[in-house]
């Protein structure tokens, strides 16, 4: 799957790369009077977009720290994902290049993922119910991407004020940093207590804990408003992660995490995102003055 | 003018498709090597999880068997007894718990070592109630058998397999009569060598502080027995009022002396590297020092100070800490490899080379429980296991154990 999305990523690469220098051969010819309607078939844009996101992290090899001796079938320790959330955000630079219906996007930029996993672990005495002890860690992960998707875009219907379009593509993010915030809630009956508390609360960098790359592919829909010479557009994306992004040689190399058992499980994100992006020509903006002098 | 400019855009692009390919494969190859590195084998932290409040389990040893997974003999808390009862653990190759026998409670006090001969395991443990020295073997598939009970012999405190004879080294206490003795002991359990050394009389008591070891309500202190080639047999234990390193063969000949105070100033690990010289740990109150490679005069009727002992203050280390050593391969070559506990309750190891005695790396385990030091080994990978005693919560002794791999050990021995 992911040599398939490399080859994927590679022809569009080339496909954008024609177009860039198709785009400028039409600049160079533009003076044998192409026509309005070319020129509007046929042109970049850019602009910005930000919005928010959500994500979920799919277990594909479980791991623990905890190997259970009287309950052999262990699964007491999975931990349990809490899926789409914890709200994160994402923000772009969007540039397409538009021919009829059809649109190559690449929009490089930042996002940050945010997913969520608890455990809890229980003591108790067989013989003396009231010596009891719960213990439930809450894990936040939050990784931040450099992200570079690439996506073809359709717009079925160009004309109408609303123009709807679907985008369907693949993406390389590299990981910039990330964090882990374990919060350890506790409810002690053996020492007298009968309600929980928070005990501690882990703040650590957990950059080591995932691998720089994360591929995968995108698919979504939106609608644009044209206004002006500008497109305000509304869009939600499904981005499917297809490689695990654990570090498998540093699983345990955290002391602090590992110490209190705190595994990381190989695992795939799943993130579906909504944003809001403002577009503009960009022979609007770049080429007016040229337009004007010659 | 205009074709200067377009020959730079161009060049920018090409560049720009060029960079793009570049980080694309480069995240390929991460990727691909990333999915290479998912041996459960080679790499792994394992606690031992038990939801009974009631119960705590300390390692004692651990052996690799012959299907790449482990045995653990661990003491366990019972409540016939003051001594600890026994419990024995086998690990699949990738840690992930078997099965665990907890061994009848007639049987107490399992010593170190978990010893191989051949493909068979065995280790000593007392008789709740005679105090008599029991050879057990311990069966791959985690159950344990007795062998037989050593008759006469009572008190045992630490155990090795002799290298040369393919026999047992037995360190025991003789209260009757106030003696540290060694027996040399078969595979079925018949002495085949012994021999006896005065621990003194008068108000000097060492049964108080020998069942506070016992039964872990005091001082654990470093008994140890081996061998150093050529006949010559050392321990340390009690012998004239001291608790001392004794070179002796298992005849008449005069034992050579490594002097110690009390048990306040001790050899705390000791191996023997070839004719005089050792790699040693020692403590001197409270203070531990590690000696790499030392030179000791084993032979018959000599008397020195472990004072004269030279080496590496290790300030990190718990006060009078409890240290396992062994010799290893890492790198490719012989390292000496010091188990130990620090005082912010990590286990640690630390690597030194053994012929020149230079410091060549250390390595930290642990971090929010406590973790203690059990035994460690060399697996059949070229790796480390380790097992220690982790407070999980806090509060409940449970066993942990780790496994690097070989690069991992490699890459913290410089």
């Amino acid at each position: 799957m992911n040599r398939l999305l490399i080859h994927f990523s590679f022809v569009l690469l080339l496909i954008v790369s024609h177009a860039t220098f198709a785009q400028n051969r039409r600049s160079g010819a533009r003076d044998s009077r192409v026509s309005q309607k070319d020129f509007l078939n046929k042109q970049f844009w850019i602009g910005f977009k930000g919005g928010i996101n959500y994500t979920k992290a799919k277990p594909i090899d479980r791991y623990s720290a905890f190997s259970s001796m009287n309950d052999p079938s262990g699964n007491g320790f999975d931990k349990q994902y809490k899926n789409y959330s914890n709200m994160s955000a994402q923000f772009a630079l969007v540039i397409n290049f538009h021919y009829k219906n059809f649109a190559l996007s690449f929009q490089p930029g930042i996002r940050r993922m945010t997913y969520q996993y608890s455990n809890t672990y229980n003591w108790s005495d067989p013989s003396n119910p009231s010596d009891y002890l719960q213990q439930e860690y809450k894990a936040v992960n939050k990784l931040d991407y450099l992200e570079f998707p690439l996506l073809l875009k359709y717009e079925p219907l160009r004309h109408t004020k609303l123009i709807p379009f679907v985008q369907l593509g693949v993406y390389y993010s590299r990981l910039n940093n990330a964090f882990k915030e374990t919060t350890l809630n506790v409810t002690d009956g053996a020492s007298g207590g009968g309600s929980s508390y928070e005990a501690e609360k882990i703040s650590v960098g957990a950059k080591d804990l995932y691998i720089r790359s994360n591929v995968g592919w995108t698919a979504g829909a939106g609608v644009s408003y044209p206004l002006g010479n500008a497109r305000f557009a509304l869009e939600i994306n499904y981005t499917h992660n297809t490689n695990n992004i654990t570090n498998t040689a540093n699983r345990y190399d955290n002391d602090r995490l590992t110490g209190s058992g705190d595994i990381p499980d190989n695992i795939k994100l799943r993130n579906i995102s909504v944003s809001f992006s403002i577009l503009m020509p960009l022979r609007f903006i770049i080429l007016k003055e040229n337009y004007k002098t010659e | 003018m205009r074709a200067p400019v377009l020959h730079s855009i161009c060049l920018f692009r090409v560049w720009l498709l060029g960079f793009a390919l570049m980080g694309l494969l480069a995240g390929c190859k991460e990727i691909k090597e990333n999915n290479k590195n998912t041996d459960p084998k080679a790499n792994f932290l394992v606690i031992y999880e038990n939801n009974d409040f009631s119960k705590s389990f300390i390692p004692v040893d651990i052996q690799q068997t012959s299907d790449g997974g482990y045995l653990i003999l661990a003491k366990r808390r019972i409540t016939e007894s003051s001594f600890y009862g026994i419990y024995l653990m086998k690990a699949d190759n990738t840690g992930k718990f078997v099965s665990g026998e907890e061994v009848m409670t007639d049987i107490v006090n399992p010593i170190n070592n978990l010893m191989k001969v051949g493909n068979a395991f065995y280790f000593f443990a007392m008789d709740r109630l005679s105090l008599e020295a029991k050879l057990m073997s311990a069966n791959e598939d985690g159950t344990a058998t007795e062998v037989s009970t050593i008759s006469g012999v009572i008190y045992p405190l630490y155990a090795s397999l002799d290298e040369n004879t393919g026999q047992f080294l037995l360190q025991h206490y003789n209260r009757d009569e106030l003696k540290t003795v060694v027996s040399r002991i078969s595979t079925a359990g018949a002495v085949t060598a012994q021999r006896e050394f005065n621990i003194g009389f008068g108000d000097f008591d060492v049964e108080e502080p020998i069942i506070d070891h016992l039964t872990g309500n005091g001082k654990k202190l470093p008994f140890l027995v081996g061998s150093a080639g050529s006949g010559t047999y050392y321990f340390n234990g009690f012998y004239n009022y001291t608790l001392s390193t004794v070179f002796f063969s298992f005849n008449t000949a005069t034992p050579g002396l490594l002097q110690g105070y009390k048990d306040e100033k001790c050899i705390s690990a000791m191996v023997n590297q070839g004719s005089n010289t050792f790699a040693t740990a020692k403590y001197a109150y409270g203070t531990n020092t590690f000696s790499p490679h030392a030179t000791i005069n084993t032979a018959s009727g000599s008397i020195a100070s472990n004072s004269d002992l030279t080496g590496n203050i290790i300030l990190e280390l718990k006060p009078d800490a409890q240290v396992v050593l062994k010799q290893i391969i890492g790198q490719g070559s012989p390292v000496m490899a010091y188990n130990s506990d620090t005082k912010n309750a990590q286990i640690t190891l630390y690597f030194y080379d053994p012929t020149s005695g230079n410091f060549r790396g250390s390595k930290h385990f642990g971090y929010s429980n406590p973790y203690e030091a059990g035994n460690f080994i060399q697996t059949s990978d070229g790796g480390l296991a380790l097992v220690g005693t982790t407070y999980v919560a806090g509060r409940f002794p449970r066993i942990v154990l780790i496994k690097m791999s070989q690069d991992e050990l490699n890459k913290d021995i410089h």
